[in-house]
């Protein structure tokens, strides 16, 4: 990539301040009520076992496996794809959302990107 | 993105502090007198740290005298290789956790007996610090899109997604629900459909395989180095592997899709042969570039998803949790991997032995393997075909309820690199992060 | 009375939501950051000025005689001594340490106060409460893997590996 793109930290940072609604609005998105969720910050919050209580009730939706071929050591981003294929389901007018892993500080310290995606699919 | 790429809600530090916490324990009943008889030569718990430090992976413990516990051999892995990551993503509630915590293998006594974390009495304590690490969290894409993340194995060296809770929430919670197993198809990929799947109760609708033009180029034999240039040639030789993990995911009966992430350095040639070879293979597939555009960058790969998760699928297993464990190895070397043989060391032998025994033999297998090769030696690219195997060790979970199987020079704790990302890393007196990628 | 542990006397208390706490010491919502619905961080940055001291309490110091291994109650009454303030009429905060997970599995036991004085929710307070101690944990390890790993790849500042200063830590 060239120089003058700003980096992933740098996009994040711009659009988090901009754009990033407070999780309890994202979870109002899927039904999910304040006392549903116990919030970490103001954008992230763990599901109470109340909001998967009532969760369980709803049918399943569709399940979709992001995979890949073999990567180079730097990967081949598909944590950008799958996230950019949730936001693009929502565009289109899907009820569309992810389920991820978490990431080890391992990596963060030493190669490879951050897991949460790059570029503007984060 | 920070918090998740750091601390996040903590989930990854209560998983690492479980570990030791067991691991002390452990350590702790050798010292009061070993009532279990157990053997510290054949303590296979391992002590876990979230850092890559591969100074740690062979330690000697308890040096000192009486007053600082039996002197012994012990080794460190990375929490999310650790079991209880594993039985973390497995759990699908509090009991269900404290039951698998009770059931993980920890140590054989002196006349080779299991034992377990039950007999220690500690299951209880152990589920207790991880009360809240089973809650799923809840964050957002710079879209606003819901984003469930939750727990974190690495699919090389263990069984790659994020947490069955996860997963079922989002499928209750929304109509389409995108979930991501690490590393290329042969490793995350059939460890979902095997391992996953099952447990789930759900398979797929459909399958997204992710290629890029560098990758096929790089398997196609050029330096990674050149991977910016144009070249044809290396891309045609590299798409034998993207045919492989095609067929592979196949093999499941579950409708694939190929969707090309498109990266600045593609050209117009480029991806014009490669959509050329996927149709020639029968085999839908999609540029997406979302990296640069965001969801509008990837609008048309959505609607061929859409579809493609409308179409019947029969998902089929590869195997049979039934069969030996040597029959389980076997077909996923030789129908994922493409393997001619499995070779068997004489450690791996004798564990094969030890599973039979203990009546270990009906778990799913959870192949530790190098990510860059569909074979076990980092260096054979493209699609390796007439190669051994290699299993060098059998590691029963039986928490986790898989039998993990290190082939190759797999390690269970990485080490950094020469230039560290640490390096260029730093924080302001406002708490504003740079270097983090 | 029968004799309740710490954990149930503290599970039958009704918390406040935090944001009426720190309300209630004129912190507004918006300097919180929520970790649930009872823990929040503060953020020091939009405070009024730390360093002036015209602006300043009466700060109390509560220590003790030589203890048990049990520990002799100094959190204990320290806590009880804030409520009696607050009893009284009187605007008081308590600032103590965040506990170890040490001693939780040995036999001191929880650090948050005892009886009908203590902090709560015990129970996260006294295990992973904000993640603190887990960030120096891995703060520290850090710096050991990269100090090792420097070594590994070549000692380009000619370390002497006899004369390293740190350890790896556990909490």
């Amino acid at each position: 990539m060239q120089m003058s793109f700003p980096s992933d930290i740098e996009i994040a940072q711009i659009n988090e301040h901009d754009k990033m609604k407070n999780i309890n609005e994202i979870a109002a998105k899927l039904g999910l009520t304040s006392d549903d969720v116990e919030q970490y910050g103001h954008f992230k919050a763990k599901i109470a076992s109340s909001g998967i209580r009532k969760a369980m009730k709803n049918d399943d939706g569709k399940l979709i496996l992001v995979t890949s071929i073999n990567p180079t050591p730097a990967g081949e981003g598909k944590s950008t794809l799958a996230i950019g294929l949730a936001d693009s389901l929502q565009a289109i007018g899907k009820k569309s959302i992810l389920a991820l892993r978490e990431p080890s500080l391992g990596p963060v310290m030493g190669m490879k990107g951050g897991a949460t995606g790059g570029g503007y699919a984060k | 993105m920070e918090d998740i790429n750091l601390h996040f809600t903590g989930d990854m530090h209560a998983l690492t502090s479980a570990t030791n916490t067991l691991a002390a324990l452990i350590d702790n009943h050798l010292h009061q007198g070993n009532q279990l008889n157990i053997d510290p030569r054949r303590i296979i718990w391992k002590r876990a740290l979230d850092i890559n430090d591969r100074a740690l992976r062979n330690i000697t413990i308890g040096l000192g005298g009486p007053a600082n516990s039996i002197p012994r051999q012990d080794h460190f892995e990375i929490t999310v290789a650790s079991e209880l990551m594993a039985v973390l993503c497995l759990s699908q509630d509090l009991d269900d956790l404290k039951e698998r915590i009770a059931n993980i293998l920890i140590a054989y006594t002196y006349d080779k007996k299991p034992i377990y974390v039950r007999d220690l009495h500690v299951e209880g304590a152990i589920t207790m610090l991880l009360k809240d690490a089973l809650k799923p969290n809840l964050v957002q894409t710079l879209e606003n899109t819901p984003a469930i993340i939750h727990g974190g194995p690495f699919a090389n060296i263990a069984h790659g997604c994020n947490s069955i809770l996860a997963t079922k929430l989002a499928m209750k919670l929304g109509d389409y629900t995108i979930t991501e197993a690490g590393f290329g198809a042969d490793l995350g990929g059939e460890k979902f459909m095997d391992i996953v799947a099952p447990k789930l109760d759900h398979a797929p609708n459909a399958i997204v395989i992710v290629a890029t033009i560098r990758a096929l180029k790089y398997n196609g034999g050029q330096a990674l180095k050149n991977l910016e240039n144009e070249d044809l040639n290396a891309l045609n030789l590299g798409f034998k592997n993207l045919k492989r993990h095609v067929q592979n995911m196949r093999y499941y009966h579950v409708p694939v899709v190929v969707a090309i992430n498109k990266f600045a350095t593609d050209t117009d040639n480029e991806i014009k042969l490669l959509e050329t070879l996927c149709d020639e293979l029968g085999v839908e597939v999609q540029v997406a570039d979302i990296h640069h555009h965001g969801s509008k960058g990837g609008i048309e790969l959505a609607k061929m998803v859409v579809k493609a998760a409308d179409k019947d699928a029969n998902y089929t297993r590869l195997y049979e949790d039934a069969q030996p464990t040597i029959e389980k190895i076997d077909t996923i070397a030789s129908e994922i991997y493409g393997a001619n043989n499995v070779g068997y060391s004489p450690k791996a032998q004798r564990q094969l032995q030890t599973l039979k025994d203990n009546v270990w033999d009906d778990l799913p297998v959870c192949i530790a393997k190098t990510q860059y090769s569909l074979s076990d030696d980092p260096k054979k690219l493209g699609s390796p075909r007439d190669f051994t195997l290699h299993v060098k060790e059998l590691v029963p979970k039986l928490g986790a309820g898989f039998i993990v199987v290190l082939t190759g020079s797999i390690l269970t704790m990485p080490g950094l690199p020469k230039e560290p990302a640490a390096l260029n890393m730093d924080v302001d007196n406002d708490g504003r992060i740079s270097g983090l990628f | 009375m029968a004799n309740l542990s710490d954990i149930e006397i503290a599970s039958q208390v009704e918390m406040d939501p935090i944001q009426d706490i720190a309300a209630s010491v004129g912190i507004p919502e918006e300097d919180l950051s929520m970790y649930g619905k009872y823990k929040a961080k503060i953020d020091i940055n939009n405070m009024k000025d730390l360093d002036d001291a015209s602006q300043r309490g009466k700060l109390i110091l509560v220590t003790a005689i030589t203890p048990t291994p049990a520990g002799e109650g100094k959190t204990t009454v320290s806590v009880g001594l804030v409520d009696a303030l607050s009893n009284i009429g009187k605007k008081a905060a308590i600032a103590v340490r965040e506990p170890s997970l040490g001693p939780v599995f040995g036999i001191k036991g929880g650090a948050a106060g005892g009886g009908h004085s203590q902090v709560v929710p015990m129970e996260d307070i006294n295990l992973h409460f904000t993640g603190d101690f887990h960030a120096i944990g891995a703060a520290n390890n850090l710096l050991a893997a990269l100090l090792d790993n420097h070594i590994h790849q070549g000692n380009a500042l000619n370390i002497d590996t006899r004369k390293i200063l740190g350890n790896v830590l556990l909490i």
